[in-house]
């Protein structure tokens, strides 16, 4: 009887906690920020707390400029299937067949093959459901932790990033992948999913050191937690490190590959016996002296001379055709106190656009220098996509404008919590920067574009100014899938935790 | 298709509402249900009542929040379904595992049912609720509201199975204390 007076009293618990509370839907993999995001993202670390905010599905909002974006019921958007059994599919009978260990330098051009989709009013629970010849897509999922994603800058151009994609950019369409290794919880630590086995790590780091000219020594394994590839663990992570005479190469559980010029990563990594036979090479960090960079941007010279000094100790690990340089700094939100992150991030030049856009979310080099900028103490290459993803086709997307139009009509996928905002709906003069950038969490199962916007929110409390007046302002990350509406059919109110619109 | 407009055709007679109404949530009122019954069969009878349901009561009714009343009317017959069907086998399934956690840390008085009229408990469980931060608060509701199990809350919120497990864990405990200070002795 206690447990009906409990139901019962359940029952009356108040509708907003509930439809606050609502699920998101069976099948539905979620995703948290993977190392590397974690790494790029600057989080606003105040009392928020890290929930997604759907994309409602809704009517279209009114000012979008162009007015071509389709929105509407299925029948309406030319969607050729769809079922409630076959949307939620498409989340669960992924195959997770990875690709042999190869070290390639680029993302991937080769296309998986794409099934045509199916005429059929009728679909059962295994078959995808396919959009004008394209798989549909689930919704991604927003980084997940202390605070909700945001940066708190002086000036607008320190939100100023190396993103290949500017407002000049004009695309008709941009490549979807589907991540092989989606994972459904995050691993100890934030740390990136697993899929490499131990013996995949060992082989890639063998062939890595020969590629190079390196003999590996000594091998060293770091390990946090327990390292499993069963979905159903709480899996840790393993970084396999080799000991060379002037260089450490390690891989990660992802398939990273870096190279450390100090001890320092592995030293506690060593038995006394390890460190006595091979714990006195010549491993030093690399003075820089003059090109110590002065500045929070490294320009292409600059980081030509740094990628030369690299090369001179590690042979053609990195090709001078990259982008310039770009350094994250972050302002603390409560003193104004600058930090600047001692990592330089950059990626591989191309002619073509697109190539730019895919190198720079999925395959940035990172320089690790000291606290002080004047020595590098290693390097990490560009993860292999090869490795976890394949191409699943190139989507029309929406232009700025018109996501921006989503924006202000209140469908956004966003961690910034309601309280911060400076009001209910984002006006125009509120959103300082747009960029388009992938969703890359690992524990998403496709990895699409969004136009990521910086909206201004509350100033705090006690607004903080710098020594020349200008006052430290917080910009909250807020998210649109720049992907057309029609091909996300996992977007809707009912699947969602909130919706800001839905209920107007 | 708004919800507003799913109403109008309600009110209207339209069973394209019906249509309409299962095309945006069936999916959700099958997760509600699946989680409380844990039977695909059974969540999709219980799914038709309830859309039988939201024929049958609107109108009179004109629920402000349609996702909500339907989630509501969903769970209940859920509930409903779940007695019916365990009867003769108590325990075991999401509800009773849930329930027996909540009432371990709601009472150990005899007469409980006595001392505590679930109307005065549902406005104390709101005021609780309010003094979560929303991470805890949803958790609580996922698990106590929708009877979903820890690993579906865990990978709905993108958090560690222990991580939801100890937020749930801490806020029975709170929720112990507040109803102690509230009066209600445990």
């Amino acid at each position: 009887m206690k447990k009906d007076k409990l139901l019962e009293a359940l029952d009356g618990i108040s509708e907003k906690y509930i439809n606050e509370a609502a699920p998101k839907g069976i099948g539905k993999k979620s995703a948290v920020l993977s190392k590397a995001g974690l790494i790029a993202a600057c989080f606003v670390l105040v009392c928020g707390i890290a929930l997604l905010i759907p994309l409602s599905k809704k009517e279209p909002p009114e000012n979008i400029p162009s007015g071509d974006v389709a929105w509407g019921s299925a029948e309406e958007t030319g969607v050729e299937t769809e079922t409630e059994e076959s949307t939620a599919s498409i989340t669960e009978d992924t195959e997770t067949k990875l690709p042999p260990v190869t070290e390639t330098d680029s993302a991937p051009s080769s296309e998986t093959e794409s099934t045509p989709g199916t005429e059929s009013d009728e679909t059962t629970p295994s078959e995808p459901v396919y959009i004008n010849g394209l798989p549909a897509l689930n919704q991604s999922s927003l980084p997940s932790g202390f605070g909700y994603e945001g940066l708190s800058v002086f000036y607008p151009w320190e939100l100023d990033t190396n993103n290949p994609w500017n407002d000049n950019v004009s695309l008709a369409t941009l490549p979807v992948f589907e991540n092989y290794v989606a994972k459904t919880s995050q691993g100890l630590y934030g740390m990136a999913p697993i899929f490499l086995s131990e013996e995949d790590m060992i082989e890639r780091l063998q062939t890595v050191a020969e590629k190079h000219g390196k003999e590996i020594k000594c091998t060293v394994y770091e390990r946090i937690g327990k390292y499993s590839s069963n979905d159903e663990d709480e899996f840790g992570t393993l970084e396999v490190y080799g000991i060379c005479e002037d260089v450490i190469l390690s891989v990660g559980s992802m398939g990273g590959v870096s190279c450390y010029f100090d001890y320092s990563r592995v030293w506690y990594e060593m038995s006394d016996a390890e460190r006595a036979e091979h714990g006195a090479y010549d491993i030093k960090p690399i003075e820089l002296g003059p090109l110590t960079p002065k500045s929070d941007t490294v320009t292409k010279e600059e980081l030509n001379l740094i990628i030369d000094l690299i090369n001179s100790v590690f042979p053609d690990s990195i090709s001078t055709d990259v982008s310039e340089g770009y350094r994250e700094i972050g302002y603390a939100g409560k003193t104004g106190e600058k930090s600047i992150f001692p990592y330089v991030y950059f990626f591989d030049r191309s002619d073509d656009v697109t190539e730019n856009i895919l190198n720079y979310n999925f395959s940035s080099y990172r320089i690790i220098f000291s606290d002080d900028m004047s020595r590098i103490e290693g390097f990490s290459l560009p993860s292999d996509m090869s490795l976890y993803t394949g191409k699943l086709g190139d989507y029309p997307i929406i232009t700025a404008d018109e996501a921006r139009a989503y924006l202000l009509a209140g469908d956004y996928l966003t961690t910034v919590p309601e309280f911060e905002m400076i009001a209910e709906t984002i006006s125009y003069d509120q959103v300082h920067k747009c960029e388009l950038v992938y969703l890359t969490s690992m524990l998403n199962r496709q990895f699409l574009p969004y136009y990521k916007f910086h909206v201004r929110i509350k100033d705090g409390e006690s607004p903080v100014v710098n020594a020349d007046g200008e006052l430290l302002k917080h910009y909250g990350v807020f998210y649109v899938p720049a992907v057309r509406e029609e091909y996300l059919l996992d977007y809707s109110p009912s699947i969602g935790i909130w919706q800001p619109t839905a209920n107007k | 298709m708004d919800d507003r407009s799913i109403v109008d055709l309600f009110f209207d007679r339209d069973e394209s509402a019906l249509s309409e109404t299962e095309r945006k949530y069936k999916r959700y009122c099958h997760s509600i249900a699946n989680g409380i019954l844990g039977d695909r069969r059974d969540s999709e009878e219980c799914v038709n009542d309830a859309m039988l349901g939201l024929w049958n009561t609107i109108p009179p009714k004109k629920p402000e929040n349609l996702r909500t009343y339907l989630a509501k009317l969903t769970r209940n017959l859920a509930i409903n379904r779940y007695k019916m069907r365990s009867a003769d086998k108590r325990g075991g399934g999401n509800v009773d595992v849930s329930l027996g956690e909540l009432e371990g840390c709601l009472v150990s008085s005899d007469n409980f049912e006595v001392v505590m009229d679930s109307m005065v408990l549902s406005e104390l469980l709101n005021s609780f609720l309010g003094t979560l931060s929303q991470e805890n608060r949803i958790m609580f509701i996922q698990k106590y509201w929708f009877f979903r199990s820890v690993d579906d809350i865990a990978g709905d919120l993108s958090v560690s199975k222990s991580k939801v497990k100890v937020s749930l864990m801490r806020t029975r405990a709170r929720l112990a204390e507040f109803l102690e200070r509230e009066g209600y002795k445990v």
